[in-house]
């Protein structure tokens, strides 16, 4: 008689297995959970075409936009990928929306084209910085969606993870996202069928292009339209196409090989002393360059201002900035592993006379030119000093004051200048208003060198040897910009990306 | 045989339990837009009759202020007349304080008075297309220093001096100048709280700028209840209203955190020392929901879920603001951490809401013009000051 509820109990449990592995395969998958615009999302605007996105590139498999409802938030998949999550939190995709910086560069922009679709023109930032924003709607000139958790996330999980095709060379958040058609996220359903959701979510033994460089470019190639402000497209990020050309598209060494692995400027180092390509090892820390939105040791909490706020899902403040500040060594290390620098002087020198040297800069990191980006902002220079054996210094290019955050208007300076159609200088990053661009210095390709002649007159008194000390300086904006838009009273600091001295006789 | 037929339940509900689970959950049902809504009565007349009687007692209010600044005025111009060799606020402040601090007590509650029925009402004439030019003439524009796409609108004083595009005339002008936090604005700095020290506003005005701002603004107020009475509101101007005003908490939560009013600010600021913030806020809610509650027979002929979902919306929203400004007008200081959550928290309920009043009016088939230009004058403003007669302060 005992045994009898047990049995039962068995038969139930064994239905009930049964059932649930037949939910997971049999049943109908869900419905597409895309949007209509005008039924779903009315008041939208669309002023060029009948892509809700224009003028970006990024699209949805099935055309609708999204019901941010039906995504999970990086928080919701920290449940089960805490390790990634702790990557990505401390990263700058994390916050490529909520970053102050891009904010107020987003403001500047809007409103220098007020009254000019400047907010349907904000899509075509938003295509990369602010996807899920994008995609639901929230990107219009009336608000007409409810907000969502995963709009404070940047570049969320969700959002890589559902990519089934790229447009690199088009850029401008060329990615195809089936976003609409998740499988389930349940977390029942997950455990239950691990491998069907890691073909949901796109993972790379899926899909190849999540391993691809294709995947990067489709937002680190920056075209504006036509849309933004009439003439030619322009232009502006050409990162993906620099690393094409290069040979390190050659060696099948793509983006997320470097820029992925847990220690990029290791990667660099075993890359370049063995000449074998080191075995793939990923880490969602996307290491870059911002070296300033991960400095949790800036005064005043500035980074927690300058990332838009605390970050999403469960980390301790304390956790989260010891995350950050790994994060920034692992900056600042890959930025001293990108360039090496030498300096070719003579043996010696007489008094009253010109010495002439000449210091190369060699790009012997990045599998892109260097630098790369947003060159109106980011930018590298170099400083030359030469001071005699009492400590005079009689030659310095390239001064930096860190009082005013000034850089000295005559140094070697790899940047961007962008101009509006008066020819006034671009220096708070709006874009819309660009009419055209030179370079000061052509940026250097990957693998390729560029060599600066630099002379002076060495002085009557001076005591040799002379001291010849060359620093190559990277910074991630300009202090207009942190000034005048941001109205910070911060001066950003610069990075030291390599130093090289030389010793020169005086006879 | 009881327990067999308990145990058979259980794996019954369990097994429904994991199918409920497991079944795929269905797509979001947003109806498209109704397509034959029949007509159903909204009383935009309470609307209007609401408007104007906000905009009567704000026109009200500053033609007292205007009487307070021209005796004011007349005053210091008696002063100068009669002691040329004196300052003239020096020797207001020296010999008639009671007089002085009574008729600047005056201003400052004819200045209120006139500011929060205008924050009643922004709701509605910062919304609709017609009437949104009087919110930046009269309260939110920028001064053409801040903007280069600022109203254009002239103040000529007294003296001769012309101010071209000087900003609002509420936080701008007047707020500043009665309350002394813009230094040319300042005729002599006292003590008069009478506590030994000069605080923050404790200063009497500058009379010129007092007068021809003053006048201005009941010019200006005067030609708003003129707009009100004139417009006639339509289910567009309605939902236009909501749409576009409900989701500016951010913006005033924000002025709010950097004002005085929230503690361990040191401000910089000129405006928004008069008022809290958190007054415009309830103000703005309190004129769209009274909107709303007269246009619901259209919501709810078109979708009463929907209709319900916004007024519990409008319910829920209005609450958390105005517990907050009860709070503050208790005697509690919030932090700006505090300011900057409770903000959080409004801008994501204001968000749905709005984007529920969107829904809503796609399914009364209301049009609504995205790109619809506000109504604005043919010419610039120009405000010519009227000069009172000398006269000694009573």
């Amino acid at each position: 008689m005992r045994s009898k509820p047990i049995r039962y109990l068995f038969i139930g449990g064994a239905l009930t297995l049964i059932a649930f592995i037949a939910a997971v395969f049999l049943l109908p998958k869900p419905q597409g959970t895309g949007l209509t615009v005008g039924e779903d999302v009315p008041f939208y605007s669309m002023p060029w075409n009948d892509n809700p996105f224009a003028p970006g590139n990024l699209h949805t498999a099935d055309g609708k936009m999204l019901d941010a409802k039906h995504i999970p938030t990086a928080e919701f998949c920290a449940q089960c990928h805490d390790k990634e999550y702790r990557e990505w939190v401390s990263s700058i995709h994390s916050v490529t929306g909520p970053d102050i910086l891009y904010e107020t560069a987003i403001s500047n922009n809007e409103v220098a084209h007020k009254n000019r679709l400047g907010t349907e023109k904000i899509r075509w930032c938003d295509s990369c910085h602010e996807p899920v924003n994008l995609l639901m709607g929230e990107i219009n000139p009336l608000a007409v969606v409810g907000p969502s958790e995963a709009t404070a996330e940047g570049t969320t999980c969700i959002i890589c993870h559902t990519a089934v095709q790229a447009d690199p060379l088009g850029g401008n958040g060329g990615l195809t996202l089936n976003i609409n058609n998740l499988n389930n996220y349940n977390e029942a359903l997950i455990m239950a069928a691990p491998s069907e959701h890691a073909v949901s979510m796109q993972a790379k033994t899926h899909n190849p292009l999540m391993g691809s460089s294709d995947f990067c470019g489709a937002c680190h190639t920056e075209i504006r339209p036509v849309e933004i402000n009439g003439g030619e497209p322009m232009l502006l990020q050409n990162t993906y196409k620099e690393w094409q050309e290069s040979e390190y598209a050659e060696k099948n060494i793509q983006c997320q090989d470097c820029h992925m692995h847990p220690d990029p400027a290791a990667y660099i180092s075993q890359l370049n002393e063995s000449g074998q390509i080191p075995e793939r090892i990923v880490s969602h820390r996307f290491v870059g360059v911002n070296y300033l939105l991960t400095d949790s040791n800036l005064p005043s909490n500035l980074v927690t201002f300058l990332r838009g706020g605390l970050p999403p899902g469960d980390i301790s403040t304390d956790e989260w900035k010891a995350d950050l500040l790994e994060q920034n060594r692992l900056i600042r290390d890959l930025l001293q592993a990108a360039a090496t620098l030498s300096v070719s002087a003579p043996e010696s020198v007489s008094p009253n006379s010109e010495a002439t040297l000449n210091v190369t800069i060699a790009n012997t990191g990045a599998g892109h030119n260097l630098p790369t980006g947003a060159l109106d902002q980011r930018h590298m220079w170099l400083e030359v000093k030469v001071t005699d054996a009492a400590g005079k210094v009689i030659y310095h290019s390239g001064a930096f004051d860190d009082k005013t955050g000034k850089i000295d208007p005559n140094a070697v300076i790899y940047i961007k200048v962008l101009k509006d159609k008066n020819g006034e200088v671009i220096n708070e990053h709006i874009l819309f208003n660009a009419e055209s661009y030179t370079y000061t210095r052509n940026p250097i390709p990957a693998n390729a060198s560029d060599t600066l002649p630099y002379a002076f007159t060495v002085p009557a008194d001076a005591q040799g040897p002379l001291t010849v000390e060359t620093t190559l300086w990277y910074r991630l904006a300009l202090q207009e910009f942190v000034t005048y838009s941001l109205n910070l009273d911060v001066i950003i600091p610069p990075v030291m990306m390599e130093r090289a001295v030389a010793e020169i006789e005086i006879k | 045989m009881k327990k067999n037929w308990i145990t058979s339940l259980t794996g019954i509900l369990t097994l429904s339990l994991i199918l409920a689970s497991c079944a795929p959950q269905a797509a979001p049902t947003v109806d498209s837009a109704s397509t034959d809504i029949p007509a159903a009565q909204a009383d935009l007349s309470a609307v209007k009759a609401y408007a104007v009687d906000q905009a009567s007692r704000m026109q009200e209010a500053t033609a007292s202020l205007r009487a307070g600044a021209e005796k004011y005025y007349a005053a210091i111009e008696q002063i100068k007349a009669d002691h040329p060799d004196s300052n003239p606020y020096e020797y207001l402040w020296a010999n008639h304080p009671e007089a002085a601090k009574t008729l600047l007590d005056k201003m400052r509650a004819d200045w209120l008075e006139a500011h929060t029925h205008y924050e009643l009402n922004e709701g509605i004439i910062a919304g609709v297309p017609a009437l949104a030019y009087y919110d930046g003439w009269l309260d939110a524009g920028a001064s053409a220093s801040e903007d280069p796409e600022a109203i254009q609108w002239t103040l000529k004083l007294a003296d001769g001096t012309t101010l071209e595009s000087p900003g609002n005339f509420f936080h701008t002008l007047t707020e500043p100048i009665l309350y002394g936090t813009v230094e040319k604005y300042v005729g002599l700095a006292v003590d008069l709280n009478g506590d030994g020290s000069l605080g923050l506003g404790e200063a009497l005005p500058e009379g010129e700028i007092l007068l021809a701002s003053a006048q201005g603004l009941d010019i200006a107020a005067q030609q708003t209840l003129d707009a009100v009475n004139a417009w006639e509101p339509t289910l567009e101007d309605a939902f236009m209203a909501m749409i576009t005003m409900i989701p500016t908490m951010n913006e005033y939560f924000e002025q709010w955190k950097l004002s005085t009013f929230v503690s361990g600010n040191n401000f910089e600021g000129t405006g928004f020392i008069a008022a809290s913030r958190l007054l415009d806020v309830t103000g703005i809610l309190q004129g769209l929901d009274l909107t709303y509650d007269n246009i619901r027979p259209v919501v709810a002929n078109a979708d009463p879920a929907l209709d319900t979902q916004i007024d519990a919306g409008f319910a829920d929203l209005v609450k958390y603001v105005n517990d907050l400004f009860d709070k503050e007008k208790a005697g509690t200081v919030f932090t700006p951490e505090e300011a900057d959550a409770f903000g959080t928290e409004a801008q994501d309920k204001a968000t749905a809401l709005a984007a529920l009043v969107a829904q809503a009016a796609a399914k009364a088939n209301i049009p609504l013009n995205l790109e619809a230009e506000g109504w604005s004058p043919d010419a610039p403003p120009v405000i010519e000051v009227t000069v009172p007669a000398p006269a000694p302060i009573e």
